[in-house]
């Protein structure tokens, strides 16, 4: 983990490599930590993924970096702009989606978003069309937002946030109330914009948009950050799983356990399910089909089962979850 | 999948302020105050409600009375004149005015936070006090021509649809006399003015009045233990009387004049604006509506009555710190107080009823009103978690 500092003056803000860092930074409910100690670096020009379980301190950690809430303690930079010093600077280059997105019932879109842009620079009016038509709801922008479903809501949101023509977007839940072409369409929306320059934090529990959609991501569990780097870096470091389909499954785990490589092995109606440490290379899995070839043992089938990053979030949350 | 690498994004990196944004100034922008304009007025349900109370109460009633005398004239009045004036101006665009201004500020107030919309305004960087502060000019845009449009309906009808001779103490009398000419008038009318007009004096003779208002036994004939009373003495008691009721009778009116109806104008606008201001930080504070309406509405039409009037020894500074109470002291001359009694030419000013307090301390208390729940509901919006 960098010890950098926040960059404490202006000039340092192209300096920055980092769009969102944050250090030691910690938010209490009474006696509730709901951000904890949080160390963050989220490197800029990617689409970062902030997982955990609900209740993890998810959304409050992107309330306290977006000033909707003040921190208790540490500090914390936008796209190197320390706040909440530097508030207005940093947020004029930020688009967010904070929770469900919600708007004037009684106004349309093109309206609500009118709002919004008049709290921005002049140049965000003129990007209301092009941001409405990008996330597909031109169409239906002059009708009321009462009358929106809740994934119109939320392109409505997604549009909200482009017409800052952002540098970073932080999205929180953005895939929620959106059906499956919609999330496809969404995906596909975040890949665009990374591929623009921007940075997308993106705040989810769906575990396979975000491997889907993210270079980078961070767990966070219990108001901590508890992992964080590139997706195939942290799956590196999973365990690695493998199902073997064979005769005499009982007398083919003895074998494998005779060979004391450590491997957890659980024998099921489709053969043995094998798991295996973090850091095991593929020498082991031939080792194991040579043992078992050579105790006469009919191997079918064995698969390398791809560690996934959901597989690895619930190792990682779970032995959190742990007692210790 | 992309490698993630630290990189300087491609996309603009202009501070704000660079391009002239000035987004953490506290000073709203035009089209910020324009959009919040806007979104007021888009709310359909809440400007009909508005406007049925502080327009369409006064029309309906005048409607009425128009079309009442119109069909039978000897039975109903004209629809206008001065009373009808005061009696609207003081009793339903006042009280009417200001509920409708606080329920609009009590909306501002508060619709951004219920309705979510606070949070995205917030994330824009734009300054919390910018946003709260862009509220009152597009509030005021509303309630003061909804205000000026009933008070003009009402001016309008009560000037041109105004009785063409005075009715003085139940007596029809002609309107703008000076004093010699209404002594004069009185002269010539001695039956009516013995009969009908107040006096309390000495120097007047004993004479009994029939049911009609004429003086019997008049024209020196002699009652049972009454003297006689000649037609000259009959006209100098008249004179007597008209000298001394002059003061009331000039201060009725046919209509309203100009500078009455600028005053009483400016001061139903004050009240709507301090309605409105109270209203949008009473909500900001407590980041709700329906409650504030509620507190807003009794303090104009229960709590200011009580409190402008009775008056407790150790709550006198108290009292006078209410901002009814000291609009009250600056009821237009002419005016009856809100509430009832008082009127003629003082006004508020002075007025016996009233609890008693200065037009300077009056104006401080309004502006320490106006002031403080300024400050009250934006340092509540500055601090507040969205």
């Amino acid at each position: 983990m960098s010890t950098a500092t926040v960059p404490d003056t202006f000039d340092q803000q192209t300096e920055s490599r980092w769009a969102v860092e944050t250090h030691g930074l910690t938010k209490r409910f009474g006696e509730n930590v709901a951000v904890n100690n949080v160390e963050l670096l989220v490197p800029r020009g990617c689409a970062f993924g902030y997982l955990g379980p609900n209740g993890a301190g998810k959304t409050t950690l992107i309330r306290v970096l977006l000033g909707l809430t003040h921190a208790d303690a540490g500090t914390m930079s936008l796209l190197g702009y320390p706040v909440p010093k530097h508030r207005d600077l940093a947020l004029a280059r930020v688009g967010a989606i904070v929770d469900e997105p919600r708007f004037h019932g009684h106004l349309t879109g093109r309206q609500n978003l009118q709002i919004l842009a008049a709290a921005r620079e002049p140049a965000a009016r003129d990007r209301i069309g092009p941001a409405l038509e990008r996330v597909g709801i031109l169409q239906r922008a002059n009708d009321k937002v009462s009358k929106y479903s809740m994934g119109m809501r939320q392109r409505l949101g997604v549009a909200a946030c482009l017409i800052g023509d952002p540098e970073l977007l932080i999205l929180d839940e953005p895939m929620n109330g959106l059906d499956p072409a919609g999330m496809a369409d969404m995906r596909e929306m975040i890949i665009s914009l990374v591929a623009e320059g921007r940075t997308v934090v993106l705040s989810s529990h769906l575990l396979d948009e975000v491997e889907r959609t993210c270079d980078a991501v961070a767990i966070v569990d219990r108001g901590k950050v508890v992992r964080q780097g590139p997706i195939s870096e942290l799956l590196a470091g999973a365990t690695l799983a493998l199902q073997i389909e064979c005769s005499e499954p009982d007398r083919a785990r003895s074998l494998i356990d005779a060979t004391r490589i450590g491997a957890h092995i659980e024998v099921g109606s489709l053969g043995l399910g094998i798991s295996l440490p973090a850091g095991t290379t593929r020498d082991v899995i031939a080792e194991i089909n040579r043992v078992l070839v050579e105790g006469g043992i009919s191997v079918y089938r064995l698969q390398e089962i791809q560690a996934s990053l959901e597989s690895w979030f619930l190792q990682v949350t779970s032995r959190l979850g742990a007692p210790e | 999948m992309r490698t993630p690498s630290p990189a300087t994004a491609s996309v603009a990196t202009v501070p704000a302020d660079a391009a002239g944004d000035h987004r953490g100034s506290p000073i709203p922008t035009g089209a910020m105050i324009a959009t919040r304009f806007m979104e007021l007025r888009k709310r359909r349900g809440l400007m009909i409600a508005l406007i049925l109370v502080n327009i369409g109460i006064p029309t309906v009633f005048l409607v009425v009375r128009l079309l009442a005398h119109a069909i039978a004239p000897k039975s109903y009045g004209p629809a206008g004149g001065y009373d009808i004036y005061t009696g609207l101006c003081t009793g339903v665009l006042y009280v009417f005015g200001f509920i409708v201004a606080a329920t609009l500020g009590c909306t501002a107030g508060s619709v951004d936070l219920t309705e979510g919309m606070f949070r995205h305004l917030v994330v824009t960087g734009r300054s919390r006090l910018a946003l709260y502060l862009a509220r009152i000019p597009a509030g005021l845009a509303i309630v003061v021509p909804l205000v000026a449009a009933g008070f003009i309906i009402v001016c309008s009808v009560c000037v041109f649809a105004a009785p063409t001779r005075l009715n003085y103490d139940g007596t029809n009398v002609p309107a703008g006399l000076s004093r010699a000419g209404f002594e004069t008038w009185a002269g010539n009318h001695p039956d009516t003015v013995i009969c009908d007009f107040p006096y309390n004096g000495p120097g007047l003779p004993n004479v009994p009045c029939g049911p009609n208002g004429t003086i019997i036994n008049a024209q020196g004939s002699q009652g049972p233990g009454q003297a006689t009373v000649t037609p000259a003495q009959l006209k100098a008691a008249a004179i007597l009387i008209a000298r001394q009721d002059y003061t009331n009778y000039s201060s009725d009116f046919l209509y309203p004049s100009d500078s009455l109806m600028i005053r009483t104008g400016l001061w139903i606008e004050l009240e709507a604006v301090i309605g409105f201001i109270v209203g949008l930080g009473l909500a900001s504070l407590l980041g709700q509506r329906t409650v504030p309406v509620i507190l807003m509405i009794v303090l104009e039409i229960i709590l200011t009555p009580l409190l402008s009037r009775a008056r407790i020894a150790h709550l006198l500074n108290l009292q006078r710190s209410v901002v009814g109470v000291a609009m009250a002291h600056l009821t237009p001359g002419g005016l009856p107080v809100f509430g009832g009694g008082g009127g003629g030419p003082g006004g508020g000013q002075g007025n016996p009823l009233l609890v008693p307090e200065s037009i300077t301390w009056a104006v401080l208390v309004i502006i320490a009103w106006l002031v403080g729940w300024t400050v009250l509901g934006a340092w509540r919006m500055m601090t507040r978690d969205a």
